[in-house]
């Protein structure tokens, strides 16, 4: 069991009967840390910076110990008794001694099963060399065969936002990136504007405290109340969250018919440079989710399945299982060689393979919160899931380093490279579903290709190296240079299954006419399923940093 | 046509050099083209550990990674249906219909009381979940019969679709896995093990790797 963990069952465990709240559990647990922390919050020359940087590291010591203090409740050593003032949460110690003890084994079998299957699948698959070399890393390592990346909630069969919240708070322990409300817009209608601030300031808090993502999707082109759309993205964007994200999905027929909509929900975001997301429907309909990974997507086809098959019978659909990240220029300078990138997309698939194999064994015991929700319909809720291989910086690839222009030729051979290993890997993934198959075990297996976020992992990820172009108004669009590097965008999507996001960044206020002729003119014009509007070089942070 | 040998690997590698020699080639519902031999017959005259060997030559492979002796017997004896597949042979073992566990119900007392019958049938195929027309997930092993023969437990089991290359080693180890199971909870030593693969084929693609295993 990780040392945190222990630490805090031996606190509560000496006093059983008592609740802990989250405020004293930090104090005992990071005893050392936090007599620091006080050094700054509480200096004598009363500095903002240090203050600022102590309530800082107090915050992230917070969320360390929320993490484990949930690892715990979910295998029901500790329980949460009650939320107090602005939602501190408090303990208590599962006081049933028998249950205690056989749930204690059972929380080190797992972990003891999980410590196993490291060096096993590193060894088969080959790709422990990379992993020491820094050029792969999994996706949040501590969780990354018992929990699922990602999954989609259909708001709809909720009823109301209590009903969800409830809901929510059960499934946090669940998953490690994101969650996604889908059909939102259907819950903003039917319910008053408080409630739904209330739940949005609630999510908020708890996406916060368990540090991970929930993206609420609304689909614009279903929505039958503008205004009072608008005042629930205006209580939105007033929260300024960095967890909760909106996904707006959009057409071209939309963007025409809501434009007094659209322009504000534009203004909303602008004025609190927040970034909003557009989805163009009429390129890709499954819905898209924003994680701290990346971008996550379903295929098309298997979506149109879900929804005419078995949707309503499962709470939502698993979209991702795993993720590792590939950092592509740490590779090249390393080995500049497309044959052994493409055998090394391949044992990263086995290591999913073989992750998955682990997951699917103790899915029973893994899984049990989404089982339980999705009743008899347990298998469907993961028929239609990927594992996802995400690229980092792969623009260093075909990028001149020293006049940072990108060389059209090199972007040609390293897009067929990933066109020729997507082939690849969807060739591994049917066969491999065709052995498991012919062994009596019926599995779903897909690897599909992403963009990694910087995100995903700030520490291990090497510089970003790619050129940044600078929007500043719709003329910029028709600049040759902008142009040919949205086409390429374009060309990646094609490869990346796994979905992919391109971000605009503005640098000037704008009116919301010019907005909403700029939103026409890109969904009009390429064929990007996802674009974001990063409105933070408004804020005078960034200099030149105005980048796709 | 039957093939008899006491030795898994050389029974497996006969049966594969029959069908890449003597099979017929058919293209298969999925555009893919294999050799198949009808109603092939496969005795294991002696059911021991070394049963598993195929599996573990599959294993070593690298181009693949093949299921692990744990999971495949995992899968034998999951007794209920479990989230992430569509169906498991333990869960049409044990809990037949999600209720019949049809060998501590069935098959264990029954040749207990009566070990000289021919009713010992564990049925896999589940004709409500597996007879719809797009339903292309059902189990390759429709049956299995357990007899006492000799104070020993033989085992028979019929496939209807059989990739000998891929699917045989992991079914002929999962069997194995269930006759040791009832054979020591009859206290009788385990017997013959025999599959009867309906279309026992193998896929042209794979051919070269076959014959890295036949030689």
């Amino acid at each position: 069991m990780n040392g945190v963990e222990q630490k805090i069952l031996q606190i509560m465990g000496a006093r059983p009967e008592t609740e802990i709240s989250t405020s004293e559990l930090v104090k005992q647990v990071f005893s050392s840390e936090y007599e620091e922390i006080k050094k700054y919050i509480y200096n004598p020359q009363k500095d903002p910076d240090l203050v600022k940087l102590g309530k800082r590291n107090k915050a992230r010591m917070h969320r360390k110990l929320l993490y484990h203090l949930n690892t715990l409740a979910e295998e029901d050593l500790i329980k949460m008794t009650r939320t107090e003032g602005k939602g501190e949460k408090f303990f208590k110690i599962n006081s049933d001694k028998q249950v205690q003890t056989d749930k204690d084994t059972k929380a080190k079998r797992i972990i003891d099963s999980m410590s196993t299957v490291k060096p096993e699948s590193s060894f088969l698959s080959g790709f422990e060399q990379y992993e020491n070399d820094k050029i792969i890393k999994r996706f949040d390592p501590q969780n990354w065969l018992t929990k699922i990346n990602s999954y989609i909630i259909e708001s709809s069969y909720q009823q109301d936002t209590r009903k969800l919240y409830e809901l929510l708070t059960n499934l946090y322990p669940t998953y490690n990136d994101v969650i996604a409300l889908n059909d939102f817009q259907l819950i903003v209608e039917k319910e008053e504007l408080d409630l739904l601030s209330n739940f949005l300031k609630k999510i908020n808090i708890d996406t916060k405290d368990y540090d991970k993502y929930l993206n609420i999707i609304i689909d614009l082109t279903q929505v039958k109340n503008a205004i009072k759309m608008s005042d629930f993205v205006a209580a939105y964007t007033d929260l300024e969250s960095e967890n909760v994200i909106i996904i707006f999905q959009t057409n071209t027929k939309t963007i025409s018919n809501q434009t007094r909509l659209i322009s504000q929900i534009l203004k909303n975001f602008a004025e609190h440079k927040l970034r909003v997301n557009i989805q163009n429907k009429d390129i890709h309909k499954a819905p898209y989710m924003i994680g701290r990974a990346g971008a996550y997507t379903f295929n098309e086809e298997e979506w149109i399945y879900y929804q005419e098959n078995f949707k309503g019978s499962t709470i939502g659909l698993c979209c991702s299982n795993t993720s590792l990240y590939i950092d592509v220029n740490k590779f090249f300078k390393e080995k500049s060689n497309y044959t052994e990138f493409r055998e090394l997309l391949i044992k990263s698939s086995k290591a999913l393979l073989m992750a998955t194999s682990l997951q699917r064994r103790k899915s029973d015991s893994i899984f049990k919160i989404v089982n339980s929700l999705n009743d008899v319909n347990q298998s469907k809720f993961f028929s239609l899931s990927y594992n996802y291989i995400r690229l980092w910086n792969y623009g260093s690839v075909f990028i001149n380093h020293t006049t940072l222009e990108q060389n059209d030729e090199e972007f040609e051979k390293f897009c067929s490279l990933l066109e020729s290993a997507k082939n690849e890997l969807n060739e591994f993934c049917k066969a491999e579903e065709t052995i498991f198959k012919s062994c009596g075990i019926p599995i779903r297996f897909r690897v599909v290709l992403s963009s990694a976020f910087e995100r995903f992992d700030r520490e291990f990820m090497s510089p970003r190296t790619y050129r940044k172009v600078t929007i500043r108004n719709i003329t910029d669009y028709h600049d040759e240079k902008t142009v040919s590097e949205i086409r390429r965008r374009e060309a990646l999507f094609n490869v990346f299954e796994g979905g992919d996001r391109v971000r605009f960044f503005r640098d000037r206020n704008f009116s919301p006419e010019e907005a909403i002729s700029e939103l026409n003119f890109l969904l009009n014009t390429f064929t990007l399923p996802l674009i974001t509007y990063d409105f933070e070089a408004l804020k005078g942070e960034l200099t030149l940093d105005k980048f796709l | 046509m039957e093939l008899i040998n006491n030795d898994a690997v050389e029974l497996w590698k006969q049966a594969l050099h029959i069908i890449i020699n003597q099979g017929e080639e058919f293209k298969d519902n999925d555009g893919r083209f294999c050799i198949e031999i009808i109603n092939l017959a496969l005795t294991l005259t002696e059911s021991s550990p070394k049963i598993g060997e195929p599996v573990d030559i599959m294993m070593e492979r690298k181009k693949w990674v093949y299921p692990s002796k744990e999971e495949l017997s995992g899968i034998m004896f999951k007794e209920y249906q479990a989230p992430a597949y569509d169906y498991t042979y333990g869960g049409r073992i044990f809990s037949f219909g999600e209720e019949l566990d049809q060998v501590n119900s069935f098959i264990i007392p029954l040749l207990k009381q009566d070990p000289t019958s021919r009713r010992a049938i564990v049925v896999l195929y589940d004709p409500v979940e597996d007879s719809k027309i797009t339903n292309k997930n059902t189990p390759g092993i429709i049956y299995i019969q357990f007899r006492i023969h000799n104070n020993k437990l033989d085992l028979n089991c019929h496939i209807r679709s059989n990739d000998l290359f891929f699917g045989w080693p992991a079914n002929i180890y999962q069997i194995y896995c269930l006759q040791k199971f009832i054979a020591e909870k009859l206290h009788v030593e385990k017997g013959s093990i025999s599959t009867i693969s309906n279309s026992a084929h193998v896929f042209k693609d794979d051919l070269d790797d076959i014959k890295k295993i036949t030689g």
